[in-house]
């Protein structure tokens, strides 16, 4: 063995060849190794595609012919001089089947992308409108063998003959990289284990660089196997530990962490070079280095996709009578494609209504929740206790609801005191219609009833600028201001009276504002007749209606709306362009819509629970239920000002809303009638042609003929991403990979200790001090290594067989001489009883193992691996 | 070196890489691939370590002394005991020539499989004559994905002595004079003479024997006749004289031909027996030194002692010392090595040899147009067998 080395000049001359050995001679395991390599990487890229979509498809016939393909791939590339080539023919007979069965393979495509789409989306809804008679189950294995044989064999081929990390890389990563992008729940012990042999093929590559020393293939390849080896035994350890520390410390589950990330992906996702300050301050807000100025960026998401894991942990001392909104961000100006929350400079210019919220508690907020008390009764209410599980910045807040311990900031949120946990008393009615159909009242306050010599409320009525010289203060109202509870009779009062005095000036000031710009006047321009005919008629409720069917009748709902582009405006290129959208589309178009024709509205993002979702709930020792909820409850929707109630919800998403919404009033004419729960309609599809089917919409109604939204998720979609989801299932997975090890490696040993036991016994028998017994035993041997070479005694006489043996043996290119003298020795001492000498035997002996490593070196591979393990006879 | 460190900025690309799928993608496998890369580095850390632990480096020569010019194998030993092997190590190996003083790294390149002995051999030839030191400086190997390179500071040694190649000269050297001398009180090692005065060794009687040679003292004692051989008392007729005066001013060229040319003449007039007396100043003490050379390995005895010393520091006592030198008067023929330009010594050169045949042989590049003065030869590196082959075919010596 000889490689180069740098030859200096003058002094010195080192001689070109360098010559490396070892003392030992060690089988280099580089084959063994390569082989593992293309086993445990094309399986476990395949198990990853396959998680990936779990796809309906027939198992094992994909999975023995991947395998069959890799072995018969790792056969053929070792064949010698151009025989290797071979190991290009599984490659092209899995092109030329895939041509040949194209239009099973496009119908297999079609189908492979139907499920994919369904999990990438969670939804049912199909991309691709297959006919009936088509067997999915087949189309789709034959597709993902097709493509199981080409990739295998091309990984396969490529790390046999010469592993470069690049290029499996490449192969291996781009489906989890494409897994990963999709949000797809993949099967995490697969990933790690192909995590692992980068490591490996990387250190094999790296160890066998030097090109320049090919005479040292012997000694390099040895410690390039045992390189690869180890690297993979190192990176199998950093996978177990990065598992038990994630376990450990729940780095995977923790929600600080969690909502950091969320944070700091946001910040990246909507980084962009036109205004790259912009983008690196919202890092820095994400990072915590700045404050979030709490900007909704309105088309950067091409589609929308969850989860499905809990982010939300609710605990209801009763149930609501209906679903329930619950609000996290009002989006309260629309500029630039994007929403921002109330400016504070506006509130500032309000300075008595800024000091009616600080000092006098007189929060729009809390006015549903006095609202819903005088119309339903003190009993009405019950708690909810809100568990933010990924963020402890998520202030969830329901309509009608109040927590006496909150800081109301404003008109829109609040600020709890502990940001862990908060509590709310909350009116079991959600539903709003009754107070939406109620007209608004005048009610007359009587002046006497205020101390108005006191100069608190000398300085509130002062605020609201009513007139107390009169006797009474007429305000109007959906419902009277007077309560049954105690608690909150004077703060129901001064609510009522600063929401007529001051604040509902102040909203339709405020949130009937609509951005100026051709975009939007365009999309005014574009509103029909109909629709302002409506809205001139003055009925609120009638003018939203028709801008939720406008909406719809406009656009389609789907989940992959794809990107606005940056120079168009958000809701121009939703209603006129692309028409598609989701809520987030929706509720924005909603808001501007309503705001251009008079109707004060806001965006709101949030959950929505259906009162179904909810009915799952667990109920735990003290009764309350506990719900939590999932990341896919997420919604978004538009907020409108009812005169003297305040902000209610109002739905204008496809699927959320149909003749049985929650939306006020809406279910007027149907619901009352209604007892029994709808079968799942897809009321979007059916109304709206939408393809969606993440939510599905039933009636229902209680006793009080009150409808109520059903929102259900799909469960099939929650099941699919637990699919190695979870650190336990990575543990169990590894040790399942472990334990297989083990089983591999215990056969292995079993083959070999076998092997040794039966070699010392032989041994022991060839030096048995009984030397025809020796002789004997030494015959049986030749005899059985002969019948490797196809020579047998048969019914031949054996002086005969002993001629005949020398003679074949001499023919094939062995010494014929020794077997003939063995097979003499043996009928000697078995015939006449005379034992050879020890010198004899020993020569004998010495003749055979030459001969066994002679034939079995003649033999091809396999052959010379039943001899060795199977018979033991070298 | 370059290699683990596109390897760590590739790392450190890929890290980065996996820190922005952790943000990115909400799954736990990104947290998971972030952790991975964080830890394998630590472990690969922990692997150089523990392979640092389990190796043993040694350098070895085949001989201790060899001749220049000629190959000489040396063997880099790693005994790697640990069960993890090594894909890519670098050894470093300094190369001091004394003489010339001049140090050559030498790197090489090996793999170490585990739980084994690694032997890198290699050839080398020194171009210049004295001691030669090899030390390895440092051997660096790396992790498995080239993120770290350990390099182990360990320092094995080992010494060579390079010897003058010398030439075979193809034709004999004849001195003039006689071979021997009956005061002289040297004696011959290789044959027996005359001279009763000196033992030369006891054999059996062979006929043909005088009977006075009988030993019968010993012969009573025994039952074998034994006869004495007297020595043969020799006349120092060639003498090399190795002069180094000019100390470390003389180039490593001129030094190497200059002992070139001396090796070459001892070497041809042992193999002539011819009795030779090489003499030189002795560097430490600043005495003579004289050895009588009968053998090959005297010869090479003698060099190494000499080439020990070199190169010395500059020292003209030498021609003082030679001139006290009595045996030095009766030796017929002298051979002054050196590789110092000794024209300016002449004078005083031809009055101490001024009985004797003096051949200086210089080591110079000679200039056609220059006169050399008689008995005064320029050698160079390729010319010393063809100078003493122009000597003896003119008859220089012998006249």
């Amino acid at each position: 063995m000889s490689g180069k080395s740098r030859i200096p000049a003058d002094a010195f001359y080192v001689d070109s060849t360098i010559t490396i050995s070892t003392k030992h001679h060690t089988r280099s395991l580089r084959l063994p190794l390569l082989i593992f390599l293309a086993i445990a990487g094309c399986l476990c890229t395949l198990e990853v595609c396959v998680s990936m979509v779990s796809p309906s498809f027939h198992g094992m016939p994909f999975w023995g012919i991947s395998v069959l393909t890799i072995i018969l791939v790792c056969i053929l590339s070792i064949l010698p001089k151009h025989l290797h080539l071979l190991g290009y023919l599984p490659l092209f007979a899995g092109i030329a089947a895939a041509f040949h069965s194209r239009e099973l393979l496009v119908r297999g495509a079609k189908l492979f992308y139907n499920d994919y789409y369904s999990i990438a989306h969670h939804t049912e809804t199909q991309f691709f409108e297959m006919p009936l008679y088509v067997d999915e189950q087949e189309a789709v294995t034959w597709l993902m063998c097709c493509c199981s044989v080409i990739l295998c064999s091309i990984i396969a081929r490529l790390l046999m003959r010469r592993p470069k990390f690049l290029f499996y890389f490449i192969m291996t990563f781009t489906p989890i990289e494409f897994g990963l992008y999709q949000g797809l729940a993949m099967n995490l012990p697969a990933i790690l284990m192909v995590i692992v042999t980068w490591f490996g093929v990387l250190a094999l590559q790296l160890a066998e660089r030097r090109a320049s020393q090919n005479n040292l293939r012997s000694v390099r390849y040895s410690a390039s196997a045992g390189c690869g080896i180890a690297a993979i035994v190192l990176t199998g350890a950093a996978a177990l530990a990065a598992v038990l520390i994630a376990d450990r410390f729940q780095l995977t589950t923790s929600p600080e962490i969690q909502e950091k990330r969320q944070t700091l992906r946001h910040d990246i996702e909507n980084m962009r070079w036109e205004d790259i300050t912009g983008s690196l301050a919202e890092l820095s807000i994400g990072l915590g280095i700045m404050e979030d100025p709490d900007v909704r960026e309105l088309g950067e998401k091409s589609s929308l996709q969850y989860r499905n894991e809990d982010e939300v942990r609710l605990t209801f001392s009763e149930l609501p009578d209906s679903g329930m909104y619950l609000k996290n961000y009002t989006g309260s100006v629309y500029e630039e494609n994007a929403l921002v929350i109330l400016p504070e400079e506006i509130l500032e210019d309000n300075e008595n209504l800024l000091t009616l919220f600080d000092q006098f508690e007189c929060m729009p907020q809390i006015l549903p929740f006095m609202g819903s008390q005088s119309l339903y009764g003190k009993n009405s209410t019950a708690t909810l206790e809100i568990e933010p599980l990924i963020s402890t910045k998520l202030y969830l807040q329901p309509y009608a609801s109040y927590n006496s311990k909150a800081i109301y900031l404003d008109d829109t949120g609040f600020v709890p005191v502990e940001a862990d946990s908060y509590s709310f008393e909350f009116s079991k009615q959600q539903t709003y219609q009754s107070v939406f159909q109620t007209p608004l009242h005048e009610f007359y306050i009587p002046v006497s009833g205020f101390n108005l010599g006191d100069t608190v409320t000398a300085d509130f009525f002062d605020r609201i600028d009513a007139d107390t010289t009169q006797d009474m203060l007429c305000v109007t109202a959906r419902q009277t201001p007077y309560i049954e509870n105690p608690d909150f009779i004077t703060q129901a009062l001064q609510a009522v009276l600063a929401e007529h005095y001051v604040y509902r000036d102040f909203v339709y000031q405020t949130y009937t504002d609509v951005p100026e710009s051709e975009a939007l006047a365009e999309v005014y321009a574009s509103l029909p007749d109909w629709l302002l005919q409506t809205a001139r008629e003055g009925n609120d409720w009638a003018t939203m209606q028709a801008v939720r069917q406008y909406l719809a009748e406009q656009s389609e709902y789907t989940l992959s709306p794809g990107k606005t582009p940056a120079t168009r405006d958000f809701v121009n290129y939703f209603l006129l362009e692309n028409h598609k959208g989701y809520c987030m589309h929706y509720a924005t178009a909603g808001t501007v819509i309503a705001r251009y024709l008079g109707i004060p509205a806001r965006y709101c993002e949030g959950y929505v629970l259906s009162q179904d979702s909810m009915a799952d709930g667990k109920e735990n020792e003290d009764g309350f239920v506990i719900v939590d909820v999932p990341d896919s409850a997420g919604h978004a929707w538009c907020e409108i000002y009812l005169d003297g109630y305040g902000w209610v919800p109002f739905e204008l998403t496809p699927g959320y809303y149909g003749e049985e919404m929650l939306s006020p009033g809406e279910s007027s004419t149907t619901a009352a009638t209604t007892t029994t729960a709808v079968p799942d309609v897809p009321a979007a599809e059916s109304s709206t042609q939408t393809k969606t089917s993440v939510y599905t919409t039933a009636v229902t109604t209680d006793g009080n003929g009150n409808a109520a939204v059903l929102t259900a998720t799909v469960s099939s979609i929650g099941s699919s991403s637990g699919q190695g989801g979870s650190l336990g299932s990575v543990l169990s997975g590894f040790l399942r990979i472990l334990a297989i090890l083990f089983l591999l490696i215990l056969i292995a040993a079993m083959f070999v200790l076998l092997r040794r036991y039966r070699m010392n016994r032989r041994k022991r028998s060839f030096q048995n001090p009984d030397t025809i017994a020796a002789v004997l035993s030494l015959y049986r041997y030749l005899i059985r290594l002969l019948e490797v070479v196809s020579l047998s005694p048969g019914n031949q006489q054996l002086l005969e067989f002993a001629e005949r043996a020398k003679q074949e043996l001499n023919d094939a290119g062995y010494d014929g001489e020794g077997a003939s003298h063995i097979i003499q020795l043996a009928l000697a001492a078995d015939m006449g009883e005379k034992a050879p000498t020890k010198e004899q035997l020993h020569e004998a002996v010495r003749y055979a193992e030459r001969l066994a490593l002679r034939i079995a070196r003649n033999q091809k591979p396999a052959a010379r691996f039943v001899m060795r393990y199977i018979h033991h006879l070298i | 070196m370059m290699r683990t460190i596109w390897m760590k900025i590739i790392y450190f690309i890929l890290l980065l890489a996996a820190a922005l799928f952790s943000v990115l993608y909400l799954e736990p496998f990104s947290i998971l691939l972030l952790l991975i890369l964080l830890l394998i580095p630590i472990l690969m850390l922990l692997s150089n370590i523990y392979i640092r632990f389990h190796l043993r480096v040694s350098l070895q020569l085949t001989g201790s002394t060899y001749h220049r010019g000629t190959p000489q194998a040396v063997q880099l030993t790693i005994r790697n005991s640990g069960f993890l092997p090594v894909g890519r190590a670098v050894a470093s190996i300094n190369w001091i020539s004394m003489m010339s003083d001049t140090k050559i790294p030498v790197s090489l390149t090996f793999p170490i499989p585990a739980r084994n002995v690694t032997t890198v051999e290699f050839r080398i030839s020194a171009s210049h004559c004295g001691l030669t030191k090899m030390r390895m400086q440092w051997m660096q190997f790396t992790d498995y994905i080239h993120l770290f390179g350990w390099k182990m500071h360990v320092h094995p040694e080992a010494e060579l002595l390079v010897l003058p190649g010398g030439k075979e000269l193809d034709f004999p050297l004849s001195v003039p004079g006689s071979e021997t001398d009956e005061e002289s009180n040297i004696y011959s090692k290789l044959k027996p003479g005359d001279d009763p005065s000196e033992v030369y060794r006891i054999r059996e009687y062979q006929p043909g024997d005088l009977q006075k040679r009988i030993h019968w003292k010993l012969s009573c004692r025994t039952d074998t006749v034994w006869v004495k051989e007297y020595s043969f008392p020799i006349q120092h007729r060639a003498a090399v004289v190795i002069d180094y005066s000019c100390g470390q001013t003389a180039s490593a060229a001129a030094m190497d031909t200059a002992l070139e040319a001396a090796f070459t003449l001892c070497a041809a007039f042992v193999r002539q027996e011819i009795p030779l007396m090489l003499y030189w100043l002795d560097a430490a003490s600043g005495q003579l030194v004289w050895n009588e050379l009968h053998t090959p390995s005297d010869l090479n005895d003698c060099f190494g002692t000499l080439l020990r010393q070199l190169p010395a520091k500059e020292n003209t006592a030498l021609l003082e010392q030679l001139s006290e030198q009595p045996a030095l008067r009766s030796t017929n023929a002298i051979w002054y090595c050196t590789p110092c330009d000794v024209l300016s010594e002449m004078q005083k050169l031809s009055g101490i040899f001024k009985e004797n045949r003096l051949h200086v042989l210089t080591a110079r590049k000679a200039d056609t147009e220059e006169k050399r003065p008689e008995h005064i030869y320029f050698i160079d590196e390729g010319s010393v067998e063809d100078t003493l082959r122009g000597i003896y075919c003119s008859g220089e010596v012998m006249s």
